[in-house]
């Protein structure tokens, strides 16, 4: 046992056997995958060493856009979840977002708990979800009578503070996640509104509701549907599955809402909406 | 396994049963066998390769995942099938957490299509079942595939990587069609078979 | 030795009490995925099941297994006391507080992101914090295992290093090596986003520091079956090893080539070019070598076994061989899944071929086939064997240890063998409910029902396996000798330096490592902006989390 026989030194054949053979299959995995097949890509001739080697490291060409012409830009909002929005938003002012709040409740209800099917609760509502949609009215992405002119009138500094009064406000919505397992919630309940809310309709593309909304996860930009008012639910359902409101991000809601029937619509609304008046709701 | 036993059977082996060159013999016969073997098998790999092109996706393009729907590439309104002026089409599709968008691709027969993918939030994947068709879809890059479908049809399409508690019902469709039913003379045109 | 037993003891059944529950839970997946009604059908859950079942099955059975095995062979092979026994307590500790900690964690369904943990989902703090404690305790044992084969070695400089004892220092090495993916994932990306000190998540950095362990850490589970391939088959057929050497070549080329070759987990990945694709599917392909090798050996040493026991002709030694022995039957059966799986296996490794099969069920079913059917079978039939000597009491019974055995094999071929098919029609892979109306799932249906059947044979196997092992324990005592390795037929004198040690072959990965990864991962820190918002994983109450 020669322990004096360290790894660099090649009077054993073994270190030698190593290295070499380990370089040789390196080399030949480089050359086979760099060049070899690195110069062969679909669709086109074959490259030289030098290209199908920037090919092979995934930085060359021969991908990127298309040239054909876009269509003419169409953006949902305004709105994007950067660092940047997200500072902005929890830096809302509560204090002075009760103030701005004194404008809301005519609609909205004493402290963002509406009594009007018309009006969305706002009270425990994400402080991103409002603010994004006051901005969405602003910038005219999403439409509703006044609520375009009254978000036109307000700083985005107000709506950052109306935002944040309102989330913090409770007896509105509950909180987005709060449930235990439960069985029955596949495509073999007879329920429609509990099938869909947490199996979906895979068939349709047609996700769990509660995947985003609650309760069993939540997504950036999903508000919380327990509590919020059925009527209200139904009529956004609607207008997303019409095109009258186009404001979600990627399509989401959209392309969900169209897939469901009105009865559908109606089932989930009133499961989300329902079984918990705002006023029986315990505070977050 | 190692009690005594009457057995002379069972008694211990001798040191040497089988002889040391014997041994060596017959493992260099294997490895060699072996060897070989799986020489052939990558040489076949490597002659598709050659032949047929048939590559794993090799574009590393990075795109910022949070704001998709503002400009570029992937904006809503440049969603869907786009017939390039070479004939041939590119299929741009967002996928989130949990539908791809537009949620029904309809696309050309017996042309060269190209999917270009992009994830808005979470890794989803992309897969057309009987197909090559196969890949990651991983949020900050553009994954592109390249295809031709030989025959009109239509396949349902599952997001194959787990994305969240919604991941089961993330499942969109794409229809190969006739190439008379997309329009020619409008090359900003984007198509897709998903109700607007 | 008797420090090394109890060690060993409670190592094994921390595994194979985690085991059942594992077993468990698959079952249950298999019929919540069917046509067929499962009792608590919440798509939630079985979300927080899938995680829960790979994370037992993946990290805590087969690390606890690992070092209790390991402390065993330590200690038999070498023939002297285990040194450090403390700190191997220590370590079991850390392995186990972190085990509970990442379990409570999913089950309370704050951690569904599956054990390969994918992000940018994000999980609750804790059920990363517990994978890392379970990894970092075992990294106690890695140290052990290499402070004991050393200390013997400067102890006995004229004799090589017994084969076991060496295979399951390889199995340390790889383990470390293995585990700093994820280990970097974790303390780099994860662990920093999860209590809130980060902002983004860098998904393709992510996927590729985890692809480092994914592969190898498939080797670290099947290095203790392929220890008693060589050291404790051969011994229990009554015969002799065909070729230390081999041997240690075998697990040399583990140690070597299991670890540059990761990136087969991302051929479908645009995070990466085809270049190094291809180059980690070339070496991919030479891991495959020692299982070849190792087929080879095992069967030339199990005929010798056959011919002494009277066995002539070309097979005949075959029905000579004593299969009432368990671990006799467990390497056959073992094999015959290899086989299997090893074919599935190279489609999944071959660069353009695995765009047909890319997560589909066919990958769930190469790994089952694999991990599940050939290395624990083999797990199961080490237990057999330790178990007498580490409790001094007999296996009561080597019938019931026989019909386990059988119906493990069966089980796990009736479940994977229709999964393979499943696949190859595009059964993608981790659904909680298929809609059986959608044509291209309905063709799927009775091949996912007879699958369910296999599970269910799969769960009673696991019942016979803990019935033998605590009537076993609470047996009879009675003198049994300690663990037997088998000799080789020409039984080594010496050996070449480098087969007695890993300074060179540990040389030898730095470089495979640097020059297959190194790219890859220090890519992402050129690339322009790309990085991702957590997206948070939450099944229950508790409103931490939500702002």
């Amino acid at each position: 046992m020669a322990r004096e026989q360290g790894p660099f030194k090649t009077d054993n054949p073994w270190p030698r056997i190593g290295w070499w053979s380990v370089a040789g299959l390196l080399a030949a995995g480089a050359v086979l995958g760099f060049v070899v097949l690195g110069g062969e890509q679909q669709n086109g001739p074959r490259l030289g060493t030098w290209t199908a080697i920037c090919r092979a490291l995934g930085i060359a060409s021969d991908t990127g856009p298309a040239t054909a012409p876009q269509p003419p830009l169409q953006t949902p909002t305004r709105i994007a979840w950067t660092a940047a929005t997200l500072a902005r938003i929890a830096g809302g002012d509560v204090k002075h977002g009760e103030f701005v709040a004194l404008n809301c409740a005519a609609c909205h209800g004493e402290q963002g708990v509406s009594q009007s099917g018309l009006f969305p609760t706002l009270a425990g509502m994400d402080a991103g979800i409002i603010y994004k949609q006051l901005d969405d009215f602003r910038a005219g992405k999403r439409s509703w009578g006044a609520m375009n002119a009254i978000a036109t009138a307000l700083s985005d500094q107000d709506a950052a503070d109306v935002a944040a009064y309102f989330a913090g406000r409770v007896n509105g919505l509950a909180p987005i996640l709060g449930e235990n397992f439960h069985g029955g919630r596949t495509l073999r309940e007879a329920d429609v509104a509990t099938r869909l809310a947490f199996a979906g309709d895979p068939a349709r593309g047609i996700p769990p509701c509660a995947a985003c909304h609650g309760p069993s996860a939540s997504k950036p930009g999903a508000p919380s549907l327990k509590g919020q008012r059925p009527e209200y639910i139904e009529r956004q359902l609607a207008a997303f599955a019409q095109g009258i409101r186009q404001n979600d991000i990627n399509r989401q809601m959209r392309t969900v809402a169209m897939q469901l029937t009105p009865d559908e619509m109606h089932a989930i609304a009133v499961y989300y909406g329902s079984g918990a008046a705002p006023a029986e709701l315990a505070g977050r | 396994m190692a009690e005594p036993s009457s057995n002379p059977l069972r008694q211990p082996l001798p040191d040497g049963v089988v002889p040391e060159s014997a041994v060596a013999r017959t493992e260099k016969r294997w490895v060699i066998t072996m060897v070989t073997m799986l020489a052939i098998m990558m040489l076949v790999i490597v002659a598709t390769g050659l032949a047929d092109a048939l590559h794993p996706a090799s574009n590393v393009e990075v795109v910022d995942p949070r704001t998709l729907h503002l400009a570029g590439e992937f904006v809503e309104s440049n969603l869907g099938t786009a017939i390039e002026p070479d004939g041939s089409a590119t299929v741009r599709l967002v996928a989130v957490q949990y539908d791809f968008v537009p949620n029904c691709v309809q696309v050309p027969v017996n042309t060269p299509v190209k999917f270009r993918l992009t994830s808005a939030d979470v890794v989803h994947g992309f897969l057309l079942p009987d197909t090559n068709v196969n890949t990651m879809v991983v949020p900050g890059f553009v994954a592109e595939v390249r295809t031709r479908f030989a025959q009109t049809g239509e396949y349902e399409m599952p997001c194959h990587e787990f994305c969240g508690l919604g991941h089961h019902a993330m499942w969109t469709r794409v229809r190969v069609v006739p190439v008379a039913q997309f329009p020619t003379e409008a090359p900003q045109q984007r198509t897709s078979c998903a109700e607007q | 030795m008797l420090n090394s037993r109890r060690l060993a003891l409670f190592h094994c059944w921390v595994a194979f009490g985690a085991f059942l529950p594992a077993v468990l839970l698959g079952a249950w997946q298999m019929l919540m995925r069917s046509p067929l009604p499962a009792p608590l059908d919440d798509p939630g859950a079985y979300y927080a099941s899938v995680t829960l079942h790979g994370t037992v099955m993946a990290y805590v059975i087969t690390t606890f297994f690992a070092m209790g095995f390991g402390y065993a062979v330590a200690a038999t092979s070498l023939g002297r006391p285990l040194r450090g026994a403390a700190a191997a307590w220590a370590g079991f500790v850390i392995c186990l507080v972190g085990t509970a900690m990442a379990a409570a964690t999913v089950v309370a369904g704050k951690a569904s992101v599956l054990y390969t943990f994918y992000p940018p989902l994000l999980a609750s703090p804790w059920y990363y914090l517990g994978a890392f404690l379970l990894v970092a305790g075992s990294m106690v044992w890695v140290v052990l295992m290499v402070v004991n084969m050393v200390g013997w070695k400067r102890d006995n400089p004229e004799r090589p290093v017994p084969l076991a004892m060496f295979a399951i220092t390889a199995t340390a090495l790889l383990w470390a090596w293995a585990a700093a993916g994820v280990e970097i994932e974790l303390v780099g990306i994860l662990l920093p986003r999860a209590f809130g000190w980060s902002d983004l998540i860098d998904a393709g950095l992510g996927r590729t520091l985890f692809s480092v362990t994914l592969h190898a850490i498939v080797y670290f589970w099947l290095m203790p079956a392929y220890i008693a391939f060589y050291t404790l088959v051969p011994q229990a057929a009554g015969g002799r090893l065909y070729s230390d050497t081999m041997g240690r070549l075998t697990f040399i080329m583990f140690l070597v080539f299991s670890l540059p070759v990761g990136m087969h987990h991302l051929f479908a990945d645009p995070e990466h070019g085809s270049g190094f694709k291809f180059l980690q599917s070339f070496l991919t392909f030479l891991i495959a070598l020692p299982t070849l090798l190792t087929v080879f050996s095992i069967t030339a040493s199990l005929e010798i076994a056959g011919r002494h026991r009277g066995g002539r002709g070309l097979l005949g030694w075959i029905a000579t061989l004593p299969w009432e022995e368990p671990m006799v039957l467990a390497v056959a059966l073992s094999l015959v899944m290899l086989g299997f799986g090893g074919f599935g296996g190279l489609i999944n490794m071959s660069y353009a071929m695995n765009m047909m099969i890319h997560n589909t069920s066919w990958v769930t079913a190469h790994f089952h086939l694999i991990f599940g059917g050939a290395v624990v079978i083999m797990y199961f039939a080490i237990a057999y064997e330790m178990w007498p000597r580490i409790t001094g009491k007999p296996l009561r019974s080597k019938a019931l240890a026989r019909w386990q055995l059988w119906l493990w094999f069966w089980g796990m071929l009736i479940t994977t063998i229709p999964w393979h098919i499943a696949g190859l029609m595009g059964q993608p892979r981790r659904i909680a409910i298929f809609d059986y109306s959608l044509p291209l799932v309905a063709r799927m249906a009775s091949l996912v029902n007879i699958s369910v059947i296999g599970g269910f044979i799969l769960l009673v196997s696991a019942i016979l396996l803990i019935t033998v092992l605590v009537r076993s324990h609470f047996g009879e005592r009675s003198v049994t000798e300690p663990l037997r390795y088998a000799l080789a037929v020409n039984p080594p004198r010496q050996v070449p330096a480098s087969l007695n040690g890993f300074a060179l072959w540990n040389a030898i990965v730095l470089v495979l490592m640097i020059v297959a990864y190194g790219y890859p991962i220090g890519q992402f820190f050129f690339l322009k902006s790309h990085s991702a918002p957590a997206v948070e994983v939450t099944s229950q109450s508790a409103a931490a989390g939500v702002q």
